[in-house]
């Protein structure tokens, strides 16, 4: 009944905790029950570590947080030694999330995580605010999204999802843009650009002044952008933004999200996206909803 | 680390050091083992403007009563809206309408983070913990485990000031206290007290940045073994968000909630 196919991944539920949010699954092992979340998406990972960005890097804002952490990770060879081999047995589907400042970069990350047995698939963040090179200037531009894109298919077979950002003019040219380099699916939408400045020592509260905002706040953008898109492409919709309970998860399915991320809100409620997924299975048993498909794009209008 | 549900036992809200002490009992009464130095994540059950759950040094553990305090101070809407619904709780167990349904409880997450050093210290060791302002909270229960072990240490506590509700906090043997505005112990601040020109083994310090920095070159260079616990933002306290990273002497930036709060000065580049 909860199951969604995403590319060729079979979800036992639409319940996925968001890049960034989930660590490597690792950290929540002793919170949360791994085996009844739909997935996880792994922190973004780069082809060489990155140190990320200075403290401070994260402040906590009206509905939400803004995060400047600058896509910390120890690259993709350590994280094929070293942590697939310990989350690879997980009874859920793991998706790694990799992002670069060149298209030599994602293509190189993608192709080594390609050669990796039992890993079936990628989500492509061309989206991230907080780095200096690439990351959203990537999923700023129809070009360089299509170029991006259009190399990592040719190295990479397995489903690849690409994360769109939310600080464009016009997300659903980018969609496209995507669609067409070959995406198997999108997910909407990584945080939106902000600031945040403390009045009393009067700096900025992140040490990269601007960074990305996420949690409740920025639902209604993460919404509207999901259903932007889900009308622009024919590719499934990941959505994500803002996502706290059940309520939000159906409100995102009405708008044509195939299934959902969960980010910020692990943070408050570390068991959110189980809770969410068992709450969602009773209100399709309530509402005789027999397939996610049923609720996917069904806003009516008027 | 597990989540918990807690109720309140008791807030002490005319502490007008500027710290709420708050006890918390686990509801379930079983709480996993707690090291001196590590800390909890605290959340209200119902939340609204402010989401995240705020980290606290575990500054007491009492397995009998299975409680554990936390010290509070407040400095916004988060930690504001936490007393506040301490306070809440608290009024309505005395009115006696309290019931113990979900909204009157304090969620948790503990222990996380590594403690303090303190397994490899040996009898006749100088110890000393210096704390600042609401680095308090680590002094008391750092302080009971090391007597457990039958090892005397010395503390240095400074705050701005105290009144007259303070007054129940008193310089004995070996604790001294130093006060901005002189109203209580010497007046000062912590770095200037003369006790510090001693001879220390091992100090354990938690305060405000610029007071760490202070204490390390005072006395950090002389002491074989330094430790600080940092109080930087952490946003999921559980090492997934890297909000809260410090930069080793090496280059590395590691989680204080993961890697600390608690680390060797060495470490940390401040000498
Ligand atoms: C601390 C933090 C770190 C994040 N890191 C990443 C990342 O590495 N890669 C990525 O694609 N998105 C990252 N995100 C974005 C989230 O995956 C998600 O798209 C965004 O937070 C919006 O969802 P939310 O409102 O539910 O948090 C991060 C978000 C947060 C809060």
């Amino acid at each position: 009944m909860m199951r969604v196919k995403i590319g060729g991944i079979e979800f036992k539920n639409p319940v996925i905790a968001a890049s960034g949010t989930f660590g490597y699954g690792l950290e929540y092992k002793e919170l949360v029950d791994i085996e009844g979340l739909g997935g996880f998406v792994t922190k973004s990972i780069t082809l060489k570590g990155r140190e990320g960005n200075g403290y401070p890097r994260g402040v906590e804002t009206e509905g939400g947080m803004l995060n400047a952490v600058g896509l910390q990770n120890e690259g993709v060879e350590h994280f094929i030694k070293e942590i697939w081999t310990k989350i690879k047995d997980c009874e859920t589907e793991i998706i790694v999330s990799i992002a670069g400042s060149s298209v030599e970069e994602y293509t190189e990350c993608a192709r080594q995580i390609g050669e990796v047995k039992g890993i079936k698939g990628i989500e492509v963040n061309i989206s991230c605010p907080n780095v200096k090179e690439g990351g959203m200037q990537f999923g700023r531009d129809v070009k360089m999204t299509e170029g991006v894109v259009k190399a990592i298919r040719e190295v990479y077979k397995k489903t690849m999802i690409v994360k769109l950002s939310p600080n464009v003019t016009d997300i659903t040219e980018i969609a496209r843009a995507a669609e067409g380099g070959g995406a198997d699916a999108l997910t909407a939408i990584n945080t939106v650009l902000g600031m945040a400045v403390d009045i009393r020592s009067q700096k900025p509260k992140l040490s990269t002044v601007t960074g990305g905002l996420s949690g409740p706040c920025i639902k209604p953008i993460a919404l509207r952008c999901v259903w932007e898109v889900y009308n622009a492409v024919k590719i499934p919709v990941i959505g994500v933004g803002g996502i706290k309970d059940w309520q939000d998860v159906v409100e995102f399915m009405l708008a044509g999200a195939s299934a959902v991320q969960v980010g910020m809100y692990n943070f408050a409620m570390p068991t959110v996206t189980t809770d969410i997924a068992s709450d969602l299975e009773m209100y399709f048993t309530q509402k005789r909803i027999e397939s996610v498909s049923e609720l996917i794009g069904a806003m009516k209008m008027f | 680390m597990e989540e918990k549900v807690f109720t309140v036992l008791d807030i002490d809200y005319v502490d007008k050091i500027g710290l709420n002490t708050i006890i918390l009992k686990d509801v379930d009464g079983n709480l996993p083992k707690i090291a001196a130095g590590q800390f909890m994540m605290v959340g209200m059950r119902e939340n609204n403007v402010k989401l995240l759950l705020r980290p606290y040094t575990i500054a007491e553990v009492d397995y009998k009563q299975s409680t554990v305090t936390i010290l509070v101070e407040i400095r916004g809407a988060g930690s504001r809206r936490l007393v506040e619904e301490c306070q809440r709780i608290m009024c309505l167990k005395e009115s006696q309408r309290y019931v113990r349904d979900l909204p009157n409880t304090i969620r948790g997450i503990l222990p996380l983070g590594r403690g303090w050093t303190i397994k490899d210290i040996e009898k006749g060791e100088r110890i000393l913990i210096v704390s600042g302002g609401a680095g308090r909270a680590s002094v008391g229960y750092l302080r009971e485990e090391l007597e457990k072990k039958g090892i005397e240490t010395y503390i240095l506590m400074g705050m701005k000031g105290i009144t007259k509700e303070g007054k129940k906090i008193k310089e004995e043997d070996r604790i001294y206290i130093t006060t901005e505005d002189g109203s209580l112990g010497f007046k000062g601040r912590v770095t200037d007290h003369p006790m510090l020109e001693g001879k220390f083994d091992r100090v354990y310090a938690c305060g405000p940045r610029g007071m760490l920095r202070a204490l390390t070159e005072k006395i950090g260079r002389r002491a074989p073994l330094m430790e600080v616990s940092l109080d930087n933002i952490m946003l999921c306290g559980v090492g997934v968000c890297l909000c809260c990273a410090e930069k080793l002497t090496d280059g590395r930036n590691v989680r204080v909630c993961k890697e600390g709060p608690v680390f060797n000065v060495k470490e940390l580049g401040w000498i």
